[in-house]
């Protein structure tokens, strides 16, 4: 897991540094920040055996509406 | 949007495949054992709610021409709630991508690569798929143009090597399904695959002619070949044998000898399977790249496709419970996709209309 941080990290640094050097727009820089958080926190999940699992929740909300 | 135009042909091929995809491995050994002999006719009535489906998909796309199915969500229903339906297809289209590389994942390591972690076919076929995105439209229906011809090749040689085992005895008693209870149990397949396909939505507005030409015999013949494929694994499998198989497809295959030469044809099946898989999720993370790139006003795919592959990666790793994974399927899935492929549609449509009278009024 250790390595997998410092790969992410290391790799979010470098792409967020080329978007500010090429002058990328606030809202592409945000949207790429907030998926790449994202898909780190589905891994970091997944790594500690604790899967985000959407489809548990749609079952869930399924089972709810009675459907 | 991307400037690109495709053909009714390659739209004809993207549909074929979209459907085709990973159901000819997943689908026939459930339907075989709800069905047993009657396997293929579900495909029949299926298939043709799925046409249905695609006709109302295709309506929507006639009332905004030039549109993504992300842009009419946001055109019909407005900034908020449009936008909302349109996060909502996004993420079902993320969901969906992480599915079929699963789906690649369990296959490639419980047939051929035992020792291998799964995320290392994750991440290998997400880097190609990734690259193909970022290039466009235009790149996946050539390369797709280029790889069907091979996919249909190998099928017509498997069909045609299959048969020194077909036995007719095993298709017989034929004609004795309850209709329907049949039907109540196999609705998930008009989930998946054909609701599955108002991803195509995202591609329609680059179609340059014969639209829905080139859907409804896309769906049709994908249709016609997974109710061929379901007879011949019946026939030259028996139906015990076919139903409790995982991939019967891969232990029919592994059963062909020609002579005493040509045996083990079943990497042929994989190269077609890994095709296959590529394509269906690269139509479909593309729709999703796209689709975030059109709700947020974005040009460069690049940065949207990159992390999003990080997305798909993580949670085709969470969806690791197979017997949840079917139980899910049995159990929700028909429900879940009956949002995304009728009741946001008719919604869109209905608002639509709505719009039209009070301008016209």
């Amino acid at each position: 897991m250790i390595l997998f941080n410092v790969i992410f990290f290391v790799s979010f640094a470098i792409a967020v540094g080329l978007m500010l050097r090429l002058k990328k727009r606030p809202n592409e820089i945000a949207v790429f920040v907030t998926l790449a958080l994202l898909g780190f926190v589905v891994w970091i999940l997944a790594l500690l055996e604790r899967p985000f699992k959407i489809s548990l929740w749609i079952g869930w909300v399924i089972d709810r509406t009675g459907l | 949007m991307e400037k690109a135009q495709i053909s009714g042909w390659q739209f004809y091929l993207l549909t074929f495949i979209q459907l085709l995809g990973t159901t000819f491995f997943l689908r026939p050994q459930g339907m075989i054992a709800v069905a047993k002999q009657d396997a293929w006719m579900i495909w029949l009535w299926t298939g043709a709610a799925g046409i249905v489906l695609a006709l109302l998909w295709l309506k929507l796309a006639e009332q905004y021409p030039g549109l993504s199915l992300v842009q009419i969500c946001m055109k019909a229903g407005g900034r908020w709630v449009g936008g909302a339906i349109a996060f909502c297809y996004v993420v079902f289209f993320v969901q969906l991508a992480a599915w079929v590389v699963r789906n690649l994942g369990d296959f490639m390591k419980s047939t051929f690569m035992h020792r291998t972690p799964i995320s290392v076919f994750h991440i290998m076929i997400l880097i190609i798929v990734c690259y193909a995105s970022i290039k466009g439209v235009e790149t996946i229906a050539r390369s797709n143009e280029i790889l069907i011809p091979i996919i249909k090749l190998t099928f017509v040689l498997m069909f045609v090597f299959m048969l020194p085992i077909w036995d007719s005895e095993r298709l017989q008693p034929a004609f004795r399904l309850d209709l329907w209870t049949t039907v109540k149990e196999t609705r998930n397949i008009i989930g998946f695959p054909y609701m599955e396909s108002v991803v195509l939505l995202m591609v329609v507005p680059y179609v340059r002619n014969r639209q829905k030409r080139g859907f409804v015999w896309g769906i049709i013949s994908s249709t016609l070949l997974l109710s061929c494929i379901t007879v011949f694994l019946v026939a030259c499998l028996g139906v015990t044998r076919a139903s409790h198989e995982t991939y019967p497809l891969f232990i029919l295959v592994q059963d062909i000898r020609i002579g005493p030469l040509i045996e083990n044809l079943e990497a042929s099946v994989t190269v077609i399977l890994l095709a296959a898989i590529f394509l269906k999720i690269t139509i479909t993370f593309h729709g999703a790249v796209s689709g975030i790139c059109q709700l947020f006003g974005l040009r460069d795919r690049t940065w949207v496709a990159v992390p999003l592959a990080v997305i798909v990666a993580g949670l085709a790793l969470s969806n690791e419970n197979v017997v949840e994974n079917i139980e899910w399927d049995r159990r929700y899935l028909f429900e879940y996709e009956l949002l995304y492929g009728l009741i946001f549609p008719l919604i869109l449509l209905a608002v639509t209309w709505i719009r039209k009278r009070t301008h016209r009024g």
